[in-house]
């Protein structure tokens, strides 16, 4: 009896998997159209606009999606907790002619970071998935997901 | 034969069982790879889950996309549900003005707006390109700097660039 509880207890650790969720770092991204110094890399895997000049920075993560078809999109990111001073941040689904997208909701976050859920799209038979985030001035992006 | 006493017994089975369940949870990052089990099947491709995008497989794919592509299906779905949905004036009329608003300001020479036309839940955008490029173009800058932020879908077809987009706060797509 003992025996069959502790197999059983095995059984349920076993079945409570990590979540099948792709995880993307937003230091896994670029700025576009051209490099800028002035976006910063503090610990771990945020990524801050620090430019002086006040102008919005347009932050491009791509992800590896290994099928096509439906995905829930997701966002970690947020403003320097100003009123006026946020981030927006989208997923965009692009067939692999180059002709054809699916976008999510484009969300905006004034506050500290949170994980933001932008809805869904569907990534097209062998086409791509990439999250674009527009970053304000001490603005941050920390990680994108999809499942 | 001397009985085994039954905590080893237990400890056997046990770690077989911890063995098994170990050896079935383990995933790599973002596809399940099958190793070749027998010397002789180390030439053969490995299984990767997904599409297959050796070039002889791929070449198909790139003349047209087959009729089971997801974002083909969805395309198909939204238009027929577009076609059904009847109109709420108090969302569709200041939406059209406000998309009408945001494409105009973009300004291009190699795409125009043909029609706008919103309903209850979704709008139906129609855009001309000059080329498939200059359309691409135009949608990308589009949906960097929009005012409007619902969710999206858009297919070129015969030389016209079909997008719905959803009200916000609403689900364009269904899984």
């Amino acid at each position: 009896m003992k025996l069959a509880a502790l197999l059983g207890s095995i059984t349920l650790a076993g079945l409570a998997a990590p979540s099948n969720a792709g995880v993307m770092p937003a230091t896994a991204g670029h700025s576009w159209p051209v490099p800028d110094s002035c976006i910063r890399n503090p610990p771990w895997d945020q990524i801050i606009n620090g430019c002086a000049d006040g102008i919005s920075r347009l932050w491009i993560i791509p992800t590896q999606v290994d099928t096509s078809g439906f995905k829930r999109v997701f966002a970690a990111f947020g403003g320097p907790n100003s009123s006026n001073r946020g981030t927006t941040c989208q997923a965009m689904a692009i067939s692999f002619d180059n002709f054809g997208v699916s976008f999510s909701t484009k969300k905006s976050n004034f506050e500290f970071v949170h994980l933001m859920d932008l809805g869904s799209v569907i990534v097209p038979t062998a086409g791509s998935l990439h999250f674009e985030c527009s970053l304000t001035s001490d603005s941050r992006v920390m990680s994108v997901q999809f499942l | 034969m001397k009985m085994l006493p039954r905590w080893i017994l237990a400890v056997a089975v046990l770690g077989g069982a911890a063995a098994w369940l170990w050896s079935e949870t383990r995933v790599t990052a973002h596809a399940e790879v099958t190793a070749p089990a027998k010397p002789a099947d180390r030439e053969r491709p490995v299984a990767v889950r997904g599409p297959d995008l050796r070039p002889a497989s791929i070449a198909p794919a790139l003349a047209a996309p087959t009729e089971a592509d997801p974002f083909v299906e969805t395309g198909d779905q939204l238009r027929a549900r577009f076609a059904k949905e009847s109109v709420d004036p108090a969302w569709a009329n200041p939406t059209r003005a406000a998309l009408e608003a945001d494409f105009t300001k973009l300004g291009s020479k190699d795409t125009s707006v043909r029609s706008i036309d919103c309903r209850r839940t979704m709008c139906r955008i129609e855009l001309v390109p000059t080329s498939p490029e200059a359309g691409a173009a135009y949608v990308q800058a589009w949906l960097r700097d929009r005012a409007f932020t619902g969710p999206g879908h858009m297919a070129q077809r015969d030389g016209v660039m079909e997008m719905f987009v959803g009200r916000e706060g609403t689900e364009l797509l269904a899984e």
